[in-house]
């Protein structure tokens, strides 16, 4: 029991230090850091160096190739340069393995201590991410030693030796291990470290515990294609990359024990007896060389890799919609720019929210090329990014006019998403719902009257014309009464119409009201922003 | 028409919007029949502009003979009386069907425009 309660205790202490340690440095993946890991690695010569960082940060290959997925999704990066960057990220989860060889238990305690005093009664507010990091640390280093100590104690137990002797003899059950143990740990390094003190346990020999260091490659393949497979397109393609080049390390490196042990070619393991006496610095090695393995299959497979990603994880179409086309951040360097940008990508989103109504128009049913459900999510993802851009502005020093501009813009947005939001419930209802007979013909004129505005809106929003901002504005104004007596008008004409219809007509009414209101409001905000625009530009002035 | 089609889905609408010019002692008389709809709305502009190019005065557009306006065709509407309202010359809408007034009304153009039940009144409105 008291072996069994150590390793239990090791394992919980351990999972906690590396949960606690990866949220840690993953806060430290904020957008100023994808944006310098995007910026710093077109360097040539810094891939290496830039996918290094990732993974020493992250402490996850997984979680690497998810973050520059969803960078590439945003086309900061190409996925080009992602697979690399994640191959090379595969490198960094090996510093955690090499912290754990050295014998630092008294420096974890007084770590464990200082850190833990002073997170407890918030002493230095401003440490406080690396008190953290630096307390899950030591955490790591108590469970892992926890764990050994249980370990230790097993092989003398006589349940423990006939068990051995049924599965322990096997060198398949090693690989297998290292492959299922990867899947719920979803931490390479943690298996590296449980298969260097398996071995020291004398539960595994040398070659058996290697066996299953070169399984968490395997596994490391099988986590991810399941584990994201909940992704679409780009994400997905760099994280089925991560998976294969793990997969393929891995493999080698079973092979290259297997023909060891076996065949006599001990090449691989003569090189790791030759690296370190200490068997678990051997492993450490062990576990660099798999790393390394990762970055050569990275650039072996990455001639056909693209084609085949696409095979197996096509690009979805709101992922293509949802990549900004003008915005890029390192414009943010030059505010003027970058403003300017910004204001191009938010016309966009007005056209997106244009077209949520084209399913439904007369003349473009067959026609309308993106579901309005597909473009919603588009803009919705776009939204962010601009909204998280103009930010990144705003943090910036600024003039006082591009300050006054970017108020204006993140203004436009809110108002922009809002009057998505309000076209895209509207396109839902007339989508969702199939009118009568007598009915149809009304919901058509809301349909092609509100694609009417809606194009007037990006229009206006495109152009910042004196005459589109005008027409949106007439188009708009004072329109609640009007709609109320058109909304009795048709209850009282449709008198052959089901319950069904009315409370659709209340429904799309309403709905459509709502969108004018917003739309007469952008009116407004576009007028001012003209004003606004062209007080710092007089060039801009439309005449 | 001349003008290609987009793509095949979009090729039986191309086809179904004609577009006549007669000069009037008023200024233009242009008569639209069929369907004025995303493609045709391309159409519709190419050819105004060789048609006002080669006029002054106001214009009479006659929709008596259109059967179908959708979003894309009152956007046409609108090119069009911004292109004139720059040059100061009047657009009269005659001869609206019933159902095209009402989009016109809901999208609030109705306000925007000179709507005329015929030619004829247009153009005592118009001397």
């Amino acid at each position: 029991v008291k072996e069994f309660a150590l390793i239990l205790g090791g394992l919980g202490v351990y999972f906690f230090g590396s949960g606690g340690l990866r949220t840690t440095l993953q806060g430290l993946a904020t957008r100023s850091f994808r944006m310098g890991i995007a910026r710093w690695t077109q360097f040539p010569g810094m891939t290496a160096a830039g996918g290094f960082l990732l993974g020493l940060i992250i402490e996850s290959s997984a979680v690497a190739s998810v973050i520059l997925g969803s960078i590439v999704a945003r086309g900061a990066i190409s996925a080009r340069l992602a697979q690399r960057l994640c191959a090379w990220a595969n490198t960094g989860l090996v510093v955690l393995v090499f912290i754990t060889t050295l014998d630092i238990a008294t420096v974890g305690h007084l770590i464990m201590g200082a850190g833990g005093i002073a997170l407890s009664f918030n002493l230095f507010p401003r440490l406080r991410p690396l008190l953290s990091g630096a307390f899950h640390l030591a955490l790591i280093l108590l469970g892992l030693r926890l764990m050994k100590e249980g370990l230790t104690g097993l092989p003398a137990m006589a349940w423990f030796q006939a068990m051995a002797a049924q599965v322990g003899g096997l060198s398949i059950t090693a690989l297998a291990l290292g492959i299922l143990l990867r899947i719920p740990v979803q931490s390479s390094t943690a298996v590296a470290i449980i298969g260097a003190i398996l071995y020291k346990a004398g539960i595994f020999n040398e070659f058996q515990a290697l066996l299953m260091l070169a399984g968490t490659g395997l596994g490391t393949g099988f986590a991810l294609y399941l584990l994201t497979s909940h992704l679409r397109g780009e994400p997905r393609q760099i994280t089925l990359f991560q998976g294969l080049i793990n997969a393929i390390a891995g493999g080698v490196a079973a092979m290259l024990l297997a023909v060891g042990h076996y065949g006599g070619w001990a090449a691989f393991p003569d090189l790791l007896a030759s690296l370190a006496d200490d068997y678990h610095l051997r492993f450490a090695f062990a576990f660099l060389f798999q790393q390394l393995l990762c970055v050569v299959a990275g650039w072996g497979v990455g001639r056909f890799a693209p084609g085949l990603m696409e095979r197996l994880a096509p690009v979805t179409l709101d992922q293509r919609l949802s990549k900004p086309r003008f915005i890029y951040d390192e414009a943010v360097q030059d505010p003027e720019a970058a403003l300017e940008l910004a204001e191009k990508e938010l016309v966009r989103l007005f056209q997106l929210s244009g077209s949520y109504l084209d399913g439904l128009r007369e003349d473009m049913k067959e026609a309308a090329e993106v579901p309005f459900q597909v473009a919603h999510t588009a803009v919705a993802t776009l939204g962010v990014e601009v909204q998280e851009y103009l930010a990144a502005i705003a943090v910036r020093r600024l003039e006082k006019k591009h300050s006054a501009q970017v108020l204006w813009l993140e203004r436009l947005l809110g108002l922009c998403l809002a009057i998505e939001e309000g076209a895209f419930q509207l396109a839902g209802t007339l989508h969702g719902t199939r009118p009568s007979p007598q009915a149809a013909p009304v919901m058509g004129r809301f349909v092609e009257a509100g694609a009417t505005m809606l194009l007037a809106a990006a229009d206006a929003a495109g152009t910042k014309d004196v005459y589109d901002i005008d027409i949106l504005r007439r188009l708009t104004e004072n329109r609640g009464d009007f709609l109320e007596k058109l909304r009795t008008d048709y209850l009282r004409e449709g008198h052959d119409w089901s319950h069904a219809d009315r409370a659709l007509l209340f429904q799309v009414t309403t709905q459509f009201e709502h969108v004018v209101v917003l739309l007469h409001r952008l009116a407004i905000l576009l007028e001012s922003g003209r004003t606004l625009f062209s007080q710092n530009n007089p060039t801009q002035e439309t005449p | 028409l001349s003008l290609a089609p987009r793509s095949a889905k979009l090729r039986e609408p191309l086809f179904s919007m004609t577009l006549t010019t007669q000069s009037l002692p008023e200024g233009l008389l242009l008569t639209v029949t069929g369907r004025l709809d995303a493609v045709a709305g391309l159409a519709f502009e190419k050819q105004l502009d060789a048609a006002l190019g080669a006029s002054s005065g106001a214009v009479f557009l006659d929709c008596g003979g259109l059967e179908y306006l959708s979003s894309a065709g009152i956007r046409s509407l609108l090119v069009l009386n911004r292109r004139l309202q720059a040059a100061s010359r009047p657009l009269f809408l005659c001869g609206v069907a019933s159902t095209v007034r009402e989009i016109l009304r809901i999208a609030g153009m109705e306000a925007q425009l000179q709507l005329f039940a015929g030619v004829d009144e247009a153009r005592a409105a118009a001397r």
